[in-house]
């Protein structure tokens, strides 16, 4: 009978440590937070436990109806008006903490009490304690720190670490509880306590260590990733030539050839039609060819910034858009979504032939050799190169202004009007649009959110008249050719005019973004660099997205709809790891994450009203000052041809002059040094340098030389094309980074607020040792009114607002391509814990049935001393097999005699073994008692019996 | 079992002694056994019984089972005292008598001078009388008139006292109880020895023939167990461990005095010589400590009878010392 009763007491125990494990699962689904909760309730547990005396059979019942009641509370924080009172998201974080906490608790009381009936279980809570100090400050989803983010922007704020704060907190609780279980009882259970403790962190550690190391070995057999992300990627591809075939519908048969050719062609045809590429573009981006396409297509400038507005249906764009459709019933009805189209519907009645051919040769030619384009791009392209590029420009900078109501307006029109007018015009078209946006504007103005459908409309009734004129031009005159060279290989899109906001675009203080970082994380320059784009390709005066496929291989194109990384992540050397958010208000074709973002995953959007996107990002962030960086070298990871790619400079023999002049000023050490020379060119820039957003250059022209050899009025794209030029002069890979700089001042707390004026170019160089490196010019003035102070009551909202996000429910299995670290996946090393704690477990159990037969035949060749010693732990081995275990307090006499009538050779055995371990004097005899013993136990106990207990790994406990 | 011949000697005293007392008290074989350690260890027991149990019986068979192999000395083998309210010291120990044909004062010795006395209810007398037989007990001598007399080195005193008739008594204190190595409570003896007991009523009266023990033997035995029998340091430890518990335990209000364990030590050691061993196990230990421990302590107000209570106490210490044992080898 109390066999029976101990048995049935392990169940819950057994059961204890099986929800343990889910536990630490469940800790990695709930959060950081949530944990807090858990700690809580545990100590609270243990507290209670003590004077609550409760039967272990009182357990279960009691079980449930904890679990009943948090259940309950979780239902009353989740579906009753609480949530209204308390706010979605408090009443979430506390739903999840009581759950936490009612697990967390109910186990720990669990456990507390039936330590108190069973020592043995101490050991297992030693365990749980070593796992409740692991588990809060290891907690880890999806790669970013999860711990309680209020903690963490309070010690912030107070200027602290958080990490070690969190760590000494989980140490104390884990160090009070250790006490709370050591202090509980005194004698050999303290000893024997603390000698499991140890063990099982030890263990614990070895675990996750093992976890963590067998992680990469483990998805390696396991990988069914690799064809899940192709297909997910492929996906993408069709999509957009889906939606590229829709519109096509509507513009003809293209879009059935791009349908009909497949994702890849598909997209390149959308390109050469215009508006539908932009769609892709901004649907995933798959390749730069549809951008390129794009440009090279008038449609191009329209199609993408169309392609974003229709994205952005907050945007203004989109006001724009319908209004564009409004205006232009043919494309409009079409490509209603997008606004610009309307401009680009224009060019593809035009283009679209021309693309179309352009399209069979892209197909013919196959799309691998953007190179060849190229080729082509700056043939047809000198001159409609750079003007795509600049419509392009143009049109995006006014869609960037468009993301921002009044600039927006204002640049957009003049966009819309340079292409219209410039046609042919040069890259200085960007500023004239800037100028002539600064007059544009007033109208536009008028409407700030108007301002945007109003230009449209303008837009959209130029290009058509413009539109086909230039782009007949570029897209007409040479559209043949253009058309068809850029949509096989499609001229790059220029991320310039996707991003840099250039004339009053340049200080608009509305914001674009929210980034909510999830760790502490400070640029040694206290600039936060948003990498979006890198512009590596020279093309006429200036660069453009590299179109090669070994170029550039640390930036992130394609993120759609999935966990998507960089093909080659920067050295880690120097960089540390940053997790965030970011959370758009404006539609971006591109994503962006901090220098150097690694990979991007999306998140849901919890507020669509207000956000346009939102995703996930890592970062590898730079941390060394640069005087730390120097002594690197710039070899670079690429074939000879990639590099020249990588130096080429326009052909101005001011650029090498001065660079030489620099070099030369430099000290002897350090005119090997890249990174030195870097400074050294920036420095040169930057000084005398001032910043004017409005300075408006010819067209066509080297504007950067323009800018350093001339007046030394610019803005960053000049900066940074002159900076760029000097260093590849100079013999060195450079190239120029897009996205936004943000100032540490725009950050509070974790949030960050990225505005529109945060916009910017940046010149890299790249270091062997450390990778991209940013190098950014800073202007000795500035023209430019300085941004006002950012809207803290609005970024603290946007921030809570993004953190609601979650990992989309169809989002696959995380994938970690190419990365250098392991990173830990926890479903994995929960896996991996599972199997090694299958493996501990299965090794325990082997070992306690292979401790029978040792103990049993010890006798045979042990030391004649220890013969007595031996056969009587044999027998009492046996006899606890079959329930005759000595009782505590029991002497080894008293045991004997009770078990004189079944067992009489035990009690001469048992007195020899004292006699022998008192005297210590051994018998020989000994064995012969042994033998009487286990006879007498095969007379007296029923087989099945015998069978059951030898099948008992817990028997040998039960010799004492 | 390697025993040296003194030891074997204890074990013929016992065996001989064990015979003797068996063929006179019937049922009470545990009873006589504590009774032969008591005598062996040198101590002395404090019987609880009704009357008509067979005390008389049990002491009278003892003294007729120890040869007296000095007979030219006044002490006898056996003295019964009934203890009453209006007995005087004197009257136990002796007194001094005028001899007007010698016209000198001579001694003449009470009944103390004996081997084997029983005090017969005890807790009637006054404490005078009390502390007069409580000195002889730890002394094994008597002062009258100023001058100290021994007693016989074999002093062995059995007393006795009902433990429901209280009226009119003078219970003894804890620390004369201390005195005592055993109080044993004896409990009416199973039917049937009892009636066993009635069948062989003659061969009780006309007393055993089972060869007896000279009081020279038993000072030889005692000696030998002192001397022979191992007592490990384990035990010593454990004996220690169980003294310390009974002390610190929140149910004992006095716990045992340091003289307790001192008798102690030769009680477990003649319990292994009863056992037939030469050491003294955890067996010994757990077997004596109740007896010895349980009558000497004064439980808190609340706390169970004083055996529970030093059972309790002894448990873990027992368990301790049992698994210490299962450790190999010597130490």
């Amino acid at each position: 009978m109390r066999r029976v009763v101990g048995l049935v007491s392990l169940v819950p125990a057994a059961a204890w440590v099986a929800a343990l494990v889910w536990w630490i699962v469940g800790s990695t689904l709930w959060g950081g937070d949530a944990v807090v909760g858990a700690i809580a309730a545990g100590v609270g547990a243990t507290v209670a436990a003590r004077p609550l005396p409760v039967r272990p059979a009182l357990l279960p019942p009691l079980g449930l109806a904890v679990a009943l009641a948090g259940a309950i509370a979780t239902w009353l924080l989740t579906v009753t008006p609480l949530p209204a009172l308390l706010g979605p998201a408090f009443a979430l974080t506390l739903a999840q903490q009581v759950q936490a906490a009612t697990l967390a608790g109910g186990l720990t009381f669990a456990a507390r009490t039936l330590a108190q009936h069973h020592p043995a279980v101490r050991a297992a809570e030693a365990g749980l304690v070593a796992l409740a100090v692991a588990v809060p400050t290891a907690g880890h989803r999806h790669g970013a720190w999860t711990r309680p983010l209020w903690l963490t922007d309070r010690s912030w704020r107070l200027g602290l670490e958080a990490e070690p704060i969190l760590l000494g907190a989980g140490a104390i609780v884990g160090l009070v509880a250790l006490g709370w279980i050591a202090l509980d009882r005194s004698e050999r259970a303290r000893r024997a306590l603390l000698g499991a403790a140890a063990g099982l962190v030890t263990l614990a550690g070895a675990l996750v260590v093992l976890g963590l190391l067998l992680t990469p070995v483990i998805e390696a057999l396991t990988d069914d990733v690799p064809p899940s992300e192709e297909g997910e990627t492929d996906m993408p591809g069709d999509g957009p030539a889906d939606e590229e075939g829709a519109r096509g519908a509507g513009g003809g048969e293209d879009a059935a050839r791009g349908g009909g050719e497949g994702p890849d062609d598909a997209p390149a045809d959308g390109r050469a039609q215009g508006g539908g590429a932009d769609g892709v573009a901004e649907g995933e981006r798959p390749d730069r060819e549809p951008a390129d396409a794009a440009r090279g297509a008038n449609p191009g400038p329209t199609g993408e910034p169309g392609g974003d507005d229709k994205q952005g249906p907050a945007g203004e764009p989109a006001g724009g858009d319908k209004q564009a459709p409004t205006g232009e019933p043919d494309g409009g009805g079409r490509q209603g979504p997008t606004g610009e189209p309307a401009g680009g519907a224009s060019p593809r009645p035009t283009g679209e032939p021309d693309g179309g051919t352009a399209d069979d040769g892209a197909a013919d030619g196959s799309r691998e050799d953007p190179r060849a384009p190229d080729g082509g791009a700056p043939n047809g392209g000198t001159t409609p190169g750079p003007q795509g590029g600049d419509p392009d420009r143009g049109a995006q900078g006014g869609r960037d202004g468009g993301t921002t109501p009044d600039a927006a307006g204002g640049p957009n029109p003049p966009d819309g009007a340079p292409p219209a007018g410039a046609g042919d015009g040069g890259p200085p078209d960007a500023q004239p649009r800037g100028g002539t946006g600064g007059t544009q504007p007033p109208p536009d103005g008028t409407q700030p959110r108007g301002a945007g459908g109003a230009p449209a409309p303008p837009g959209g009734a130029q290009p058509p008249p413009n539109g086909a004129p230039p782009q007949g031009g570029s897209g007409g005159g040479q559209p043949p050719p253009d058309a068809a060279p850029p949509d096989a290989p499609p001229p790059p899109r220029d991320p310039l005019d996707d991003l840099f906001p250039e004339g009053r675009g340049r200080t608009n203080p509305d914001p674009v973004a929210v980034m909510v970082l999830h760790n502490d994380h400070l640029p040694p320059e206290e600039v936060f660099y948003l990498r979006q784009e890198a512009l590596s390709r020279l093309q006429g005066f200036r660069l453009m997205p590299a179109d090669v496929q070994e170029m550039d291989l640390d930036l992130i194109r394609d993120a759609a709809d999935l966990h998507t990384a960089a093909a080659t992540p920067p050295p880690m050397d120097g960089r540390e790891e940053v997790g965030g958010t970011i959370a758009t208000l404006v539609e971006q074709t591109l994503l962006f994450g901090p220098d150097a973002p690694v990979w991007y995953e999306p998140r849901t959007n919890p507020d669509p009203d207000r956000f346009v996107r939102l995703w996930a990002f890592q970062s590898w962030a730079p941390i060394l000052p640069y005087a730390e960086r120097l002594g690197d070298t710039a070899g670079g990871p690429w074939s000879p041809a990639i590099r020249r790619l990588y130096t080429a400079a326009p052909d101005d023999p001011r650029y090498a002059e001065l660079a030489m002049r620099l070099v030369g000023e430099l000290r002897a050490t350090s005119q090997a040094d890249p990174l030195a020379v870097a400074l050294a060119v920036t420095q040169h820039v930057g000084d005398g340098m001032v910043y004017d957003s409005s300075v408006v250059f010819a067209p066509d022209t080297d504007q950067a030389a323009n800018f350093l050899f001339g007046e030394r009025r610019g803005y960053c794209v000049h900066a940074a094309h002159a900076a760029v030029w000097l260093l590849r002069a100079a013999g060195m890979p450079a190239r120029v980074g897009t996205g936004y700089a943000v100032d540490a001042t725009s950050q509070r707390g974790s949030n960050v607020m990225i505005r529109a004026l945060d916009a910017h170019a940046w010149p890299e160089v790249w270091l062997d040792g450390h990778g991209w490196t940013i190098v950014d010019v800073h202007a000795s003035s500035s023209n430019d009114p300085p941004p006002p102070p950012i809207d803290e009551v609005e970024l603290r909202e946007l921030g809570e607002r993004a953190r609601d996000s979650e990992v989309p429910d169809d989002q696959p299995a995380l994938q970690w391509p190419n990365l250098e670290l392991p990173r830990p996946n926890w479903r994995v090393i929960g896996r991996v814990i599972g199997a090694l704690a299958l493996l501990v477990l299965g090794g325990a159990l082997l070992g306690h049935w292979l401790l029978k037969p040792w103990r049993r035949a010890r006798m045979w060749w042990c030391r004649d001393e220890l013969v007595p010693y031996a056969a009587y732990v044999g027998a009492l081995d046996r006899l606890a097999e079959v329930g005759l275990a000595r009782r505590p307090g029991e002497s080894r006499d008293a045991h004997a005699r009770r078990l004189r009538a079944q067992v009489p050779s035990l009690q001469p055995l048992a007195t020899l073994a004292v006699r022998a371990a008192l005297r210590g004097e051994g018998a020989r005899e000994a064995t012969a008692l042994a033998r009487a013993v286990r006879q007498e136990i095969a007379r007296a106990v029923p087989w099945w019996r015998r069978l059951l207990g030898l099948l008992d790994p817990t028997s040998v406990h039960r010799v004492t | 079992m390697a025993t040296t011949p003194d030891l074997q000697l204890a074990a013929s005293v016992v065996a001989r002694l064990r015979a003797r007392l068996r063929a006179s008290v019937f049922g009470r074989d545990a009873v006589l056994d504590q009774v032969i350690l008591a005598l062996l260890a040198d101590g002395h027991v404090l019987l609880e019984d009704y009357p008509g149990s067979g005390k008389t019986t049990l002491a009278k068979a003892l003294g007729d089972s120890i040869i007296d192999d000095v007979p030219d000395d006044d002490i006898v083998a056996m003295r019964r005292i009934q203890f009453t309210p209006d007995l005087l010291p004197s009257d136990i120990t002796g007194t001094t008598i005028f001899d007007p044909d010698q016209q000198r004062f001579f001694f003449r010795t009470g009944p103390l001078f004996a081997y084997v006395v029983l005090a017969d209810e005890i807790n009637r007398t006054s404490p005078k009388v009390q502390s007069a037989l409580l000195e002889a007990m730890g002394e094994k001598q008597v002062t009258v008139d100023n001058h100290t007399r021994k007693l016989d080195e074999l002093f062995f005193v059995i007393a006795t006292q009902n433990p429901l008739d209280l009226a009119g008594t003078f219970p003894l204190p804890v620390a004369q109880l201390d005195r005592f190595l055993f109080k044993i409570r004896m409990v009416p003896i199973h039917r049937d020895d009892e009636r066993r007991l009635l069948d062989a009523l003659d061969a009780v009266r006309r007393g055993s023939d089972a060869p007896r023990v000279a009081r020279q033997e038993i000072l030889h035995a005692r000696q030998a167990i002192r001397t022979g029998v191992l007592l490990a340091p384990e035990i010593k430890d454990a004996m220690v461990d169980i003294a310390q518990a009974l002390r610190s335990s929140p149910l004992v209000a006095q716990g045992v005095s340091t003289r307790a364990l001192v008798l102690l030590v030769p009680a477990l050691q003649t319990r292994a010589v009863l056992q037939g061993r030469d050491h003294v196990t955890d067996d010994d230990l757990a077997e004596l400590c109740t007896t010895v421990f349980a009558h000497r302590i004064q439980t808190a107000p609340g706390a169970p009878e004083a055996e529970e209570v030093v059972r309790r106490c002894c448990k873990p210490v027992i368990d301790k010392l049992a698994r210490r044992l299962l450790r190999p080898g010597p130490r």
